[in-house]
């Protein structure tokens, strides 16, 4: 695809984005937003294991996205859009940090210390309770309050904004560098990329836009509390997306999360009353899906469309 | 012939290297004049590869002073140092083994001195190596370890290098393809880039270099010209004689890794 029709493309697809929450049930708003919010943390996360830093923090980014945006706003009273940038700013500093603070650790290391910092987020989110309200939680003041609409508008938007840039950095000659990072980073360094700089500038990328999935969610709810801001299902649900999408891909997220959101709500609809049997049958499809599908969707079509191919040759 | 007759390129004075406590390299002097083919010949784990990742800036040198091109580069950091002429192809290649050809090759060209070069480095190295310019959107891990070394150099070579580093370049190849990849060696001399070569393979490594150091258990323990080193005794002695006679743990711990590097290669 060249460059233009990929741009007109985004631009069509923004379009929608805008107009279509609008023209929709309230019902749709809500799967709409959940979709949006899990696609920006699974893109996000994507981003951060292309260039092999497998990230157990994104909770962190998420929390500190949400809780940024809310309190800004409930301090400043400006609309809630420019929360936004709260959220990027701080998501963008953890990111940064956490490449900062595990220096040159990797693998398991790396991921264990994400981990480890994004628990003490919420440690720290629950032991000042004069900012953050505890344990007790916060709201967010009711009138900055966007309509569901507007935020679906919004947050659509902002999934398109990440999967041009993943698209974008896909195309750029820094992928192959960072692609080439999930190998060996002395390597890398031997064809004269310094890793430290790759490594902190797409923590920092990654990091702005995983928060600003906490800054939506945080108007979503209207409503902050730590073990739902840092909750750890948010970073088991970015690796999953992608995961069940198609690891390392720009599609891979996207498909993941449509995916992943029609499997959570069938199971849902379908088991009804009986919850923890909807969890069960869902983490069942989960667990086929990565075992029978080693590249995701993504790989699965690659590998029917492939197959027509081979045989047109054979004739 | 004094190696000084021309300023050298790359010199070394005194350098110690090691891992952690213990010191690999022991008080090391060599130096590569402009336009030289030099080489660095010893047994196993004499610290060959240890030497070149001081030079390359992998490992800090413990002590010691490290000139390129008149400049003290003893603290520059690793991607600074291919930014100013130094590439290496590794020992046992280290190609990105999911990347293509073409993909590992524009990754070897990313220092900003190299980039717009590219075009120019690409012809050059397909030109060197017409098999990989045949294989291009191959991936590398599913190519020969022949042509895997091919690739090794020439990635290297489009980082646009001033002092191109080679870390046994014929490790785990069949004879034939040692004499292709030596010739190619040749060749890039004859373009005037001046190189420093590893090697275990005596003989290969002889018919390309001008002048050669023995190195042993850290220690430079002879230097002269290719046909010194040639006729000397000392080398069969220092470590042919090692490899073949005595030390029968050096021997298993090369064949291991053969065996390692050819399962890798049949791997991927
Ligand atoms: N990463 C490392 N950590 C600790 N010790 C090491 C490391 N790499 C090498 N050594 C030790 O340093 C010594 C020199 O190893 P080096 O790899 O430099 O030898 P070499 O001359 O390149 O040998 P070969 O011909 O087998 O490649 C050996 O005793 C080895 O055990
Ligand atoms: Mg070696």
């Amino acid at each position: 695809m060249s460059t233009t029709r990929v741009v007109i493309l985004l631009g069509v697809l923004l379009a929608v984005a805008v107009i279509v929450p609008h023209l929709l049930p309230p019902v749709m708003d809500d799967w709409a937003i959940r979709f949006a919010t899990l696609l920006l943390i699974a893109v996000s996360w994507n981003l951060m294991a292309n260039a092999g830093l497998i990230s157990l923090g994104h909770s962190g980014f998420w929390g500190l996205g949400a809780y940024s945006a809310g309190l800004f706003a409930n301090v400043t009273q400006l609309p809630f859009w420019v929360s936004i940038f709260p959220a990027m700013a701080l998501g963008a500093a953890f990111g940064f940090c956490l490449a900062f603070i595990t220096g040159r650790l990797r693998g398991l290391f790396f991921a264990i210390a994400t981990l480890a910092m994004a628990e003490a987020l919420r440690v720290v989110a629950l032991m000042v309770p004069a900012l953050t309200g505890g344990a007790e939680g916060l709201f967010l003041t009711d009138h900055l309050r966007p309509s569901r609409e507007t935020l679906t508008s919004f947050t659509l938007a902002l999934t398109v904004a990440a999967v041009a840039i993943s698209y974008f950095l896909s195309r750029s000659r820094y992928h192959y560098a960072l692609r080439a990072m999930r190998d060996s980073e002395a390597a890398v360094q031997m064809l004269g990329v310094n890793p430290a700089r790759f490594r902190i500038g797409i923590t920092v990328l990654s990091g702005a836009m995983a928060a600003t999935a906490g800054m939506v969610s945080a108007w979503y709810t209207g409503y902050l509390e730590p073990g739902a801001a840092f909750d750890l299902k948010i970073t088991i649900s970015a690796q999953i997306a992608p995961l069940f999408g198609g690891l390392y891909t720009v599609a891979g997220p996207v498909f993941g999360s449509m995916a992943l959101l029609v499997v959570s709500e069938v199971t849902r609809l379908h088991f009804g009353n009986t919850a923890g049997f909807g969890l069960l049958a869902y983490g069942i499809v989960l667990v086929c899906g990565v075992m029978f599908m080693p590249g995701g969707i993504v790989g699965l079509f690659r590998k029917l469309r492939r197959r027509p191919r081979a045989s047109m040759e054979a004739v | 012939m004094s190696p000084a007759a021309s300023p050298p390129v790359l010199e070394l004075q005194g350098g110690f290297t090691g891992y952690g406590d213990s010191v690999v390299v022991n008080d090391v002097s060599i130096s590569v004049g402009q336009g030289e083919v030099v080489c660095l010949l010893g047994a196993n784990g004499a610290g060959k590869t240890t030497l070149m990742r001081a030079i390359t800036g992998l490992l800090p040198l413990m002590q010691g002073r490290l000139v390129f091109r008149g400049e003290d580069i003893s603290k520059m950091p690793a991607h600074d140092r291919v930014r100013a002429g130094i590439c290496l192809s590794p020992e046992g290649r280290q190609v990105f083994p999911e990347l293509t050809v073409m993909e590992n090759l524009v990754l070897g060209g990313f220092n900003k001195r190299a980039r717009e070069f590219r075009q120019r480095n690409l012809d050059r190295v397909f030109d060197l190596f017409p098999r990989l310019s045949e294989r291009k959107t191959q991936a590398a891990g599913l190519m020969s370890g022949g042509e895997q070394q091919m690739l090794a150099i020439a990635r290297a070579l489009m980082g646009e290098p001033k002092l191109l580093a080679l870390d046994e370049p014929s490790l785990g190849l069949a004879p034939k393809i040692v004499l292709t990849v030596f010739d190619a060696i040749k060749t890039i001399a004859q373009s005037g880039i001046t190189i420093l070569l590893v090697e275990q393979n005596t003989r290969a490594a002889l018919t390309v270099a001008e002048r050669g150091y023995v190195l042993s258990a850290g220690k430079i323990v002879h230097e002269g010209s290719a046909r010194e080193l040639m006729q000397s005794e000392m080398i069969q002695k220092a470590f042919i004689g090692a490899i073949y006679d005595g030390d029968k743990k050096r021997v298993t711990r090369r064949e291991r890794r053969l065996a390692a590097l050819a399962g890798k290669a049949d791997h991927a």
